[in-house]
């Protein structure tokens, strides 16, 4: 449904932005997650530095092997698509009992022909690892000290555990898209500390809710008037303190790459009663009864 | 990160301790003795007897309190409360309705997962009886149906399940009090210990309230629970924030229910139930904003009340999206 | 007011006076109540967790036994209405012992409300103008005041009547026949609003129907009276007191066409709520056939319904009436029994099951409350026996002015 979704026009981030800025909530809530916007990012993160590494890198070692592949960013996502280059190599764990390429091996560009005898090649040399704004590693898009402002006695941390919220995880199977999406279709070729919308535009990993938005459509609309997503804080945030009043981002309650909700064992069934010392509580056996009568 | 709260409640027995005949008594034993076999085993002593107490005896209702009164009461049920649980640092506020609120609660049944966060969540905000080793059960203020896909009807739901949520072909309700604009249970009372406040909330007065159950009767909602024994909380499981209409400690023998977190929401904080929910299906706000999400829901979804044919006029809206 | 007192004295005296079957009569009584005390001073240390009710199903055998009880103190109505609209003399000889049983019931009536509640030592807050009672609008207020005013009628009219008698006076018209047509509407408005209690319960499907107080009225008027029989019975066959042969017979017609009209409205009910087959069904499913495996009630309301038939069937064939004693009121018991069974485990505790949230939750009273139960019984009891020691004293002479 959502993937299959090709708009005629794409919205830029600041076509987003403007759609939303006529609302005054959101705004407040922006700066929660975007606190330091003005500040730069590291120089080897720039794309540009990235990209003129990644022509380097064509001109010198994939040039020469493969006139099909080209440094320009587009090229590769229309040469790639169809088949899955990270999985191929990453492969899903559970199926696959050994990576097909180990950590220490992804230096270079590299180039293998499988059993059929089709000849893969992956361009991309060094995987860049992920870094926030902050140039930190390992972007955790769920900061806890958001979840931690709910409140004393509320507990979240069942929850964050349960959700596994770290993609790192999940990125070996990808179950986002129903297998209609792959890696590049959100993460940036060239620049894998950005995200990368259907217009080319560049996000960081704290504006991920304009990239699902692209395809969630509907979904975003009603974020953006805060019926959907969990808030937390103060129902008016007039009354509280500006970083009080927290709205999640998309990904801070799914995992962008499994997004449904994982089932999880609930909290306790309400007890009757107990009917004596070293008795088990007394539930109620409807269900089974309910059961029974269906057959 | 916050001091990490356990959310199972003390569902298994304690072993009840056994009334023992004092000296003096043992004349009278072998007939207490005959009459205990004869109530089952039914009784234990209980935790902390409630002594006799002429000013709780003597206090007035809430709205008859002059303020000056309603401090000297407050402090005085302070004090009590620090010695029952063992601390110092109780609060009892009695903080008024806003001008121009009115509360709202709206909940998406598509998203929730039917996981009771809310349920165990309310229990620790609001001080509710953990359960005791007569009864075991732990009063709480909702209740998660797992409902029939299919179907509206409660009398299919399910309201024990165990297994992994959300389940196939099933979908979650959870039910708390409504909170309603014609609310039977104030209807009920003879004695007007419950009432609603211009802010929408259904509030009890715990001193007031005589224990007839007219209330509990009388809600659709069945969201009112009565303290069928002295409450117990743990001293270390207590919350000390607490408001004189809504989550300071209950009192034996009489009713409690729901107030949207009384406590919170007149400072601006959301429900309990409504942060802890892990899927954002809660939405609470100002009915009378047009701005609040709760009024954004009514505009843009299509809302249902639970029972709306019985007429009470509910703050409280389920959706679907 | 020396004679008034004189009067007190000699009628208390005269009330534990008796022979060794009325006297062990009353220690028995005072037997249930020691028993009930006990058990009463349990709850209220424990809380009415004692007892088998919970959230689920909050109300309970107390509760109950008061809406029986309302019905049989409306029944005084039944002799009152033949004896002053009617002139019907050999009625209004009567009228006296049926308000005797009245004030019992009402008493019993009173003592369950208390022990049901939560805070008995609360109940203050209900009495203007130190309290607050939210009258008109609780159904709850509105029955607190019917009964105590009920209370009040039947404690005035009977005691000025039977004072004048001990005087040997004419009694003042004027100070009792006045109380006499008020008490003939109170005694209906009890237990209309007594039903009113439930049936404005929209929440409560199995409550929330215009039936319920047609069939209140009709079965109380069938099971007070059968109750007032077995007490003029007993008086009949042990006292001296003048009581004319077609009182019973009577009061005996009474319960039969109540009894009648009781079974019709009952048919009606359950024609509507099984024919239709609404989703409001399931208190009703639960109590006549049980509902998902859970039929606590099944049996007892089978039960009442046989009885109250085979009663019914035993009254209109009229063989029973020349029979003996035991005999001949075997029916009226059965019809006491049907309809407490009905009021009970019929009415009370199916509107709870399943709750509005659809839960099925069984309830079986624990043994505590049934003792407390009892012990109001054994009160309610005591104080019909002595006031109708005490009416029959009067009437024969026994207690007079020296």
């Amino acid at each position: 449904m959502c993937w299959a979704f090709k708009p005629d026009k794409i919205l830029t981030t600041d076509g987003f932005r403007d759609l939303i800025s006529t609302n005054k909530a959101q705004i407040v809530n922006l700066s929660v997650f975007d606190p330091f916007p003005g500040l730069p990012m590291p120089v080897m993160n720039r794309p540009q530095v990235t990209a003129a590494l990644l022509v380097v890198f064509a001109v010198v070692c994939v040039l020469p092997a493969s006139a099909q592949v080209t440094a320009d960013r587009t090229t590769a996502l229309s040469d790639y698509h169809g088949y899955f280059p990270c999985m191929d190599c990453h492969g899903d764990q559970e199926t696959i009992a050994t990576p097909r390429v180990l950590e220490e091996e992804h230096y270079e560009p590299m180039e293998w022909e499988d059993d059929d005898g089709v000849v893969h090649y992956v361009p991309f040399g060094e995987m860049v690892s992920i870094k926030d704004l902050l140039g930190q590693e390992g972007v955790d898009p769920s900061p806890a000290d958001n979840l931690a402002r709910i409140g004393r006695r509320l507990n979240i941390e069942s929850y964050m555990t349960r959700n596994d919220l770290s993609p790192a995880d999940s990125v070996w199977t990808l179950v986002h898209g129903g297998g209609n999406l792959w890696c590049l279709d959100c993460h940036d070729t060239a620049d894998r500390d950005k995200l990368v919308m259907q217009s080319g535009e560049l996000l960081t990993f704290n504006e991920s809710q304009f990239l699902c938005g692209s395809c969630h459509g509907p979904i975003l609309r009603d974020w953006t008037s805060g019926i959907h997503g969990k808030t937390t804080g103060y129902w008016d945030p007039a009354l509280g303190e500006e970083d009080q009043t927290v709205r999640m981002l998309c990904v801070e309650c799914h995992d962008s790459h499994r997004p449904a909700f994982r089932s999880e064992i609930p909290q306790p069934a309400p007890v009757l009663r107990i009917d004596g010392p070293g008795d088990k509580p007394v539930h109620l056996e409807k269900a089974a009864h309910i059961e029974e009568s269906a057959h | 990160m916050s001091k990490k709260m356990n959310f199972v409640p003390d569902l298994l027995p304690k072993p009840a301790p056994k009334a023992r005949a004092k000296e003096g008594e043992v004349g009278r034993r072998s007939f207490i003795k005959l009459l205990s076999a004869l109530t089952a085993g039914a009784i234990a002593m209980p935790d902390k007897a409630e002594a006799f107490n002429l000013d709780e005896f003597l206090q007035k209702h809430f709205h008859q309190m002059t303020d000056e009164e309603k401090q000297k009461t407050m402090a005085r049920l302070e004090g009590e409360y620090n010695k029952k649980y063992s601390r110092d640092d109780f609060s009892v506020a009695d903080g008024g309705p806003q001008h121009g609120v009115k509360y709202g609660y709206a909940l998406n049944l598509s998203k929730c997962i039917g996981c009771r966060k809310c349920t165990h969540a309310c229990v620790d905000e609001n001080n509710q009886h953990r359960g005791s080793e007569e009864r075991g059960d732990q009063i709480e203020y909702i209740r998660v149906l797992e409902m029939e896909k299919g179907s509206l009807d409660v009398e299919k739901s399910v309201h024990d399940y165990t297994h992994e949520v959300p389940a196939e072909g099933k979908y979650y309700m959870p039910v708390q009090c409504h909170q309603c604009n014609d609310a039977p249970c104030v209807k009920a009372c003879p004695v007007e210990a419950t009432w609603q406040e211009p802010d929408g909330i259904v509030v009890v007065d715990y001193n007031w309230c005589i224990g007839c159950r007219y209330c509990a009767a009388a809600c659709p909602y069945w969201a009112r629970k009565f303290n069928w024994v002295a409450p117990r909380i743990p001293d270390e499981e207590v919350n000390p924030d607490t408001h004189y209409l809504g989550n300071r400690p209950r009192y034996k023998g009489v009713m409690e229910k729901c107030t949207f977190c009384i406590t919170r929401v007149r400072k601006g904080l959301n429900p309990a139930c409504h942060d802890i929910c892990p899927t954002g299906s809660r939405k609470f706000g100002n009915l009378l904003d047009k701005e609040s999400v709760v009024r954004r829901i009514i505009d843009q979804k299509r809302i249902f009340i639970l029972k709306e044919e019985v007429g009470t006029d509910p703050s409280f809206y389920y959706f679907f999206d | 007011m020396v004679d008034y007192l004189t009067f007190v004295f000699k009628s208390i005296r005269g009330m534990f006076t008796g022979g060794t079957r009325y006297r062990s009569w009353l220690a028995f009584l005072m037997g249930l109540m020691a028993v009930g005390g006990y058990a009463y001073y349990q709850q209220t240390v424990h809380g009415l967790g004692v007892t088998g009710m919970g959230d689920q199903v909050s109300w309970g055998l107390y509760i109950a036994n008061f809406t029986f009880l309302v019905g049989v103190a409306a029944a005084a109505v039944m002799m009152v209405i033949p004896g002053y609209l009617y002139h019907n003399k050999e009625v209004k000889g009567g009228v006296l012992l049926g308000e005797m049983v009245a004030i019992g019931a009402i008493v019993m009536c009173l003592l369950f409300v208390v022990a049901d509640l939560g805070r008995p030592d609360r109940m203050w807050h209900m009495i203007p103008p130190f309290g607050k009672f939210n009258f008109p609008v609780s159904m709850l207020a509105w029955d607190v005041l019917v009964l105590n005013g009920y209370l009040l009628l039947n404690l005035h009219v009977p005691g000025y009547l039977l004072y004048k008698k001990y005087k040997g006076e004419e009694p003042a018209k004027w100070l009792y026949l006045p109380f006499v047509y008020l008490s003939i509407i109170w005694a209906i408005s009890i237990h209309t609003v007594t039903a009113f209690l439930y049936t404005g319960l929209a929440g409560r499907p199995y409550w929330n129907a215009a039936i319920l107080a047609p069939r209140f009225i009709a079965s109380a008027f069938c099971a007070g009276p059968a109750f007032i029989i077995l007490v003029l019975e007993i008086i009949k066959g042990w006292t001296r007191f003048p009581m004319g042969d077609r009182i019973i017979g009577f009061l005996r017609g009474v319960v039969l066409i109540a009894g009648l009209i009781n079974v019709f409205l009952l048919i009606s009910e359950i024609f509507t709520e099984f024919y239709a087959d609404s989703a409001h069904v399931a208190s009703a499913r639960y109590l006549f056939f049980g509902l998902h495996g859970h039929n606590a009630l099944v049996p007892w309301i089978w039960t009442s319904i046989t009885m109250n038939v085979l009663a019914l069937l035993a009254l209109i064939s009229r063989k029973f009436e020349k029979r003996g004693v035991i005999v001949r009121n075997i029916p009226l018991l059965m019809l006491i029994v049907a309809i407490w069974i009905e009021k009970g485990m019929g009415l009370v505790f199916p509107g709870f099951i399943p709750t509005p949230l659809g839960e099925i939750v069984e309830y079986m009273p624990s043994a505590n409350e049934w003792m407390v139960s009892l012990g109001i019984w054994g009160v309610g009891l005591f104080i019909m026996t002595v006031l109708l020691k005490h009416a029959v004293d009067i009437e024969v002479g026994d207690v007079k002015p020296s």
